[in-house]
């Protein structure tokens, strides 16, 4: 299999030091990997979805600037939801946020809305029989949540990527994730 | 339980996927009862029990759901499946997947 194709991240000199890019960068894959099931399989949901949030992904990715802001990343993803007729996803998505995470901020809700996004696409994904794009889901469904953490400095960086391998570890995506991870994260127990 | 959200019986619930399918979690097996109510009640990454009301349906928690259901069969257990457990409603809206563009 050939490596993950990542953007917006430079994977090159991998370390912990860029871990909660690094994590981004993983839910970004596994985004990728449950469109292209989607596609394969004819499935609307596993195959657009995505393409919806992969925006989102990609904001929480490369960080938020002050020329990048949370806010005009929801703003955007509010646009192209109008555009391709998905607004009514995103509307419920927004009405279904915790008001802890609003109170936060916009990056909060954003971490949400594609932790929804994750959950959605997992259970499509298992109630379809599409067990690859399931097993991706169930990877990094959680990772916008403990990337909100990172955020509020409440947990390490490097604690997500643990929690990333040890699940991978137990879904059998080890080695789907070797030239994604920094070295010695994947086969090490987490925490 | 946590104060704001509602609560659910726990032997109301209904998993989404099959016991075991994400591997087995010998994490939750070590918490103790009171941890693990409060590892569905107020977890620390704030992935709580997602439940669907209409169908009872848990979209997250089905690691934690499994091992709760499995301490309510245990006589030595505090949790039974009366236990209350909050959860964060979740409601699906997958209509317009139909009909968006390409």
């Amino acid at each position: 299999m050939s490596a993950p194709h990542l953007t917006g991240v430079d994977l090159s000199e991998r370390s912990s030091d860029n871990a909660d890019a690094v994590a981004a960068a993983v839910v970004r894959q596994a985004l990728a990997r449950i469109q292209a099931c989607g596609d394969q399989n004819g499935h609307p949901v596993l195959a657009k979805l995505p393409r919806l949030v992969s925006a989102l992904a990609q904001s929480v990715e490369v960080g938020f600037s002050a020329a990048h802001t949370p806010d005009e990343a929801l703003r955007r993803l509010q646009t192209h939801a109008r555009e391709t007729r998905a607004g009514t996803w995103v509307d419920n998505a927004l009405r279904q946020v915790p008001v802890e995470f609003v109170q936060e901020g916009a990056a909060a809700v954003l971490h949400h809305m594609l932790y929804q996004a994750l959950i959605e696409l997992r259970s499509a994904a298992y109630e379809a029989g599409i067990m690859d794009a399931w097993r991706w889901a169930d990877l990094v469904h959680n990772v916008p949540l403990q990337m909100r953490l990172v955020d509020a400095g409440r947990t390490a960086p490097d604690a997500v990527l643990h929690s990333i391998a040890e699940r991978a570890g137990r879904l059998g995506l080890e080695h789907e994730l070797t030239t994604v991870l920094p070295h010695g994260f994947v086969g090490r127990p987490s925490d | 339980v946590a104060s704001n959200l509602p609560t659910i019986r726990l032997g109301d619930l209904v998993p989404i996927h099959s016991p075991g399918a994400s591997g087995e979690r010998p994490d939750l097996r070590r918490l103790s009862d009171e941890a693990l109510l409060n590892a569905a009640n107020e977890p620390r990454n704030g992935d709580r029990l997602k439940v669907e009301p209409a169908t009872r349906r848990v979209f997250d928690g089905n690691g934690r759901l499994y091992e709760l259901l499995r301490r309510a069969e245990d006589p030595n257990s505090l949790i039974t499946l009366d236990t209350e457990v909050s959860y964060e409603p979740h409601t699906r809206d997958l209509s317009m997947f139909g009909d968006m563009e390409p």
